[in-house]
């Protein structure tokens, strides 16, 4: 009789022969011959899962520090493929500090795949800190397909972060999950149709990710899920009319997708739907009518889609609404609904963002009665007629943007009473009649945009009271009279705009009290007297157009002190004298001195290194001087000339 | 009293608790029923003896085959163990954990012990088996590939290509 050997042995009995061993050690074994390797690529040891070290990382945000693991089957995954993966790892933690380690059995976790339930459990035998410490490891690489061993899983929430490739068909296996979170992790497709197994699941996150496919149409089993989150997963292709069936949804969010086509009218069953994002799509068509049936939502948001009809009625009528954006549609059209009683209304509203659509007709009356109102955003659309006079009513508001409209009429003196307001742009409307003095009580105001309108009179002294102002911008309106003193007090202000307007008057010297202004624009007014000193302590100004008005006198002296000066237009005065010569001292892009009597032989060019545009023509200045012929070069325009150089 | 017979048609009889540790005499007993008339044969198991122990068995010189006078002997030994939990992987069991008494009926040469593992493979002895697999997992434990091929007698089947490519895939669990 021939002596036994060891290959002699059933199959089974050299698998559980091997099974002794530990896992992530017997991969070696493979080596001695072609059988061996057969058993030790195949089941059960396939179905091993574990974790390997691939190094630590340090990273200025916290949340990325701790040791980072890849997921590793003991017989399947070589050492280039680590190594792969510790590159790109690597890669990806160039911000922060990421250190390798020797990549071998030695660094190798084994996950039990029996008894974990979660997450916790899972990652329990994660040597060093405790899981549950945030930060205390990260996962990388990819998913293998033994994590559908993990059959008792009820919750998996895979914070890596790092995760890439596709995601494995054997999640279908994972049938008792509960709650699945794999956002932040750029995994791909296109295994999503199994994850239509998982009927349990109440929680599903693959918001930020890369999956790169349609929404399959057996997600609509999934009909215990209350949050169903895929933002900006790159899906693509419609919304499937079975997920109607998800009648338990409380969160649905689609943002940031190429999902087109109608969003199909599926709504009616979602009895607790709260919050509905599909913003930044394709979708097309119109608004369904059945979101008026979801009585919970307090969150409605289409902004940045193709959307096209009116605004249906019922949404207005969503008693706990709170949110409104059907923003940047473009073709959202029709005026809004006008038959809704007051009573009715979404009157827990704090946004309505309509803008950038083609909404026309006047505002409904029921708007006044939105008190809660924060933000109010109806610009860049086609709406006309009068604000109405009691807008003061919304009390609350902190935002109202209502600029390239049709807007018309007076701006109600009412507008005094919203004094949450910090930015009012009512610019590029039709509106007429005077700045209303009151305004001045809008002590919050950040922003004050009334510019491109017909207003006419002289603006308030009060208007130093707006003392929390950034931006003040009235330009190309009918505004006369002078510039009030106290607008020196505006000490906050990086952005004054009168010009294209009828001001006189001389500028007032407390205008030196700006001290953060960086635009200053006073042109095309009928200014005159002198460019006041004070002016030249505005060091933060970029750009000075003083240019189209009846100033006299010289250029101050101190013009040179402006350090960050890059267009100063003086141009169409009666400014007269020498050219400053500490002009020299600034780098300017743009200069224009032209139509003025400045006289005087032209300085030195030598610095101005930068200058694209010089209009020096229509002055008196002297022939050209020989420091200026030796150093003007190319690039600087003849002085009569004054042409523009790019 | 059961009474069993191997393929070279020795016949033993061994007491029903000692027999039945096999899960495959326990089913024939209870699909034949009553087995005092008939001997249960098992044609896959010789009877012939190892010459461990005593030698009040006469060997047989060219034929290390099993023997079920082996296994019977292992079986006495543990008749009265208590039955074994049910089954469960939540702990997968290690090498380490042999009674001195199996290290001991399990000293014997490779032949041997594959043959007691093949047999109670065959009789369905879980513990017997378990056993078995442990001691060669033990003999495997801590060894380099070329020592695992040096020990079971394997020739390397592999092309040079092959090898190498294995090896590249598996630089991250050797030992070094």
């Amino acid at each position: 009789m021939k002596k036994r050997l060891l290959l002699d042995l059933p199959t089974e009995v050299l698998v559980q022969i091997f099974w002794q061993l530990d896992p992530f050690k017997i991969a070696k074994y493979r080596r001695v011959c072609r059988y061996l390797n057969t058993i030790l690529t195949g089941h059960p040891f396939s179905n091993l899962i574990g974790l390997v070290l691939l190094g630590r990382a340090s990273c200025v945000w916290k949340v990325y520090a701790g040791d980072v693991f890849c997921f590793v089957t003991p017989a399947s995954i070589g050492a280039s493929h680590l190594a792969e993966v510790q590159e790109r790892v690597a890669r990806l933690y160039e911000e922060g500090e990421f250190e390798k380690c020797p990549i071998n059995s030695q660094n190798v976790v084994r996950i039990n795949p029996v008894t974990a339930t979660n997450e916790a459990s899972l990652f329990r035998s994660i040597p060093g800190a405790a899981f549950d410490e945030p930060g205390a490891f990260r996962l990388a690489g990819p998913l293998p397909d033994t994590i559908g061993s993990l059959e008792q899983l009820n919750s998996l929430n895979l914070k890596g972060y790092k995760l890439y490739g596709p995601i494995p068909s054997s999640f279908g296996n994972l049938t008792k999950l509960t709650n699945l979170k794999l956002f932040f992790n750029p995994v791909t497709g296109p295994a999503l149709s199994e994850l239509g197994n998982l009927v349990l699941l109440k929680n599903l996150d693959l918001s930020f990710t890369r999956l790169q496919c349609m929404i399959p149409d057996n997600f609509g089993n999934l009909v215990n899920l209350e949050v169903l989150d895929m933002s900006n997963a790159c899906l693509r292709g419609a919304i499937p009319v079975s997920l109607g069936n998800l009648v338990n949804l409380v969160k649905l969010s689609l943002d940031g997708n190429e999902l087109s086509g109608l969003v199909p009218d599926m709504f009616g069953g979602m009895a607790n739907l709260q919050t509905l994002s599909l913003e930044k799509n394709k979708f097309e068509g119109p608004i369904p009518q059945s979101i008026g049936q979801c009585m919970q939502l307090k969150t409605l948001g289409f902004r940045r889609n193709g959307l096209s009809g009116s605004i249906p009625e019922l949404i207005f009528r969503l008693p706990l609404l709170e949110t409104l954006d059907l923003s940047q549609n473009l073709t959202i059209l029709d005026s809004l609904p006008t038959c809704i009683d007051a009573q009715a209304i979404c009157l827990l509203l704090t946004t309505l963002d309509l803008s950038e659509n083609q909404l026309t007709g006047r505002l409904p009356s029921y708007i006044t009665s939105l008190v809660n109102l924060q933000e109010l955003l109806l610009h860049e659309n086609k709406f006309e007629g009068p604000l109405p006079t009691d807008i003061g009513a919304l009390s609350k508001l902190e935002t109202l943007e209502l600029s390239n409209n049709q807007f018309s009429g007076e701006i109600p003196d009412s507008i005094s009473s919203l004094v949450a307001l910090t930015k009012l742009d009512l610019s590029q409307n039709l509106f007429v009649g005077s700045v209303p003095d009151s305004i001045a009580l809008l002590v919050n105001l950040e922003k004050l945009l009334l510019q491109h309108n017909e207003l006419a009179g002289p603006l308030s002294m009060e208007i130093g009271s707006l003392t929390s102002l950034i931006t003040l911008n009235l330009s190309h309106n009918r505004i006369s009279g002078e510039i009030p003193a106290s607008i020196g007090s505006l000490r906050r202000l990086r952005t004054l705009d009168l010009s294209q307007n009828q001001i006189c008057g001389e500028i007032p010297a407390s205008i030196g009290g700006l001290q953060h202004l960086c635009t200053l624009d006073l042109s095309q007014n009928q200014l005159s007297g002198e460019i006041p000193a004070a002016m030249m302590l505005l060091y933060h100004l970029f750009t000075l157009q003083l240019n189209h008005n009846c100033l006299v006198g010289q250029m101050p002296l101190e013009i040179g002190g402006l350090g960050r000066l890059k267009t100063l237009d003086l141009s169409h005065n009666q400014l007269t004298g020498p050219m400053s010569e500490s002009l020299f001292m600034l780098h300017l892009d743009t200069l224009k001195l032209n139509h003025n009597q400045l006289s005087g032989p032209l300085p030195r060019f030598m610095r101005w290194n930068d200058i694209r545009t010089l209009h020096l023509d229509h002055n008196q200045f002297s022939t050209v001087s020989e420091s200026t012929e030796s150093s003007a070069g190319s690039d600087i325009s003849d002085a009569s000339a004054g042409s523009d150089q790019v | 009293m059961v009474r069993i017979t191997s393929s070279d048609s020795q016949e033993f009889s061994v007491s029903q608790d000692i027999a039945c540790q096999s899960q495959l005499i326990k089913n024939m007993i209870e699909d034949v029923g009553d087995a005092d008339e008939q001997p249960i044969p098992l044609p896959n198991v010789a009877g012939a003896i190892l010459q461990k122990g005593g030698s009040c068995f006469p060997s047989i010189s060219n034929a290390p085959k099993l023997t079920l006078f082996a296994v019977i002997e292992y079986a006495t030994m543990h008749k009265d163990d208590p039955p074994s939990a049910p089954e469960t992987d939540a702990k997968p069991s290690t090498s380490e954990d042999i009674e001195d008494r199996d290290k001991q009926f399990l000293n014997v040469d490779q032949g041997t012990l594959f043959e007691i593992i093949l047999a109670a493979n065959y009789l369905d002895m879980k513990s017997l088996l378990d056993v078995g697999c442990k001691t060669v997992a033990n003999m495997i434990k801590g060894k380099t590939v070329e020592e695992v091929r040096a020990l079971f007698n394997i020739v390397n089947d592999f092309t040079p290509e092959e090898e190498e490519q294995i090896r590249k895939e598996n630089e991250w669990c050797e030992d070094r």
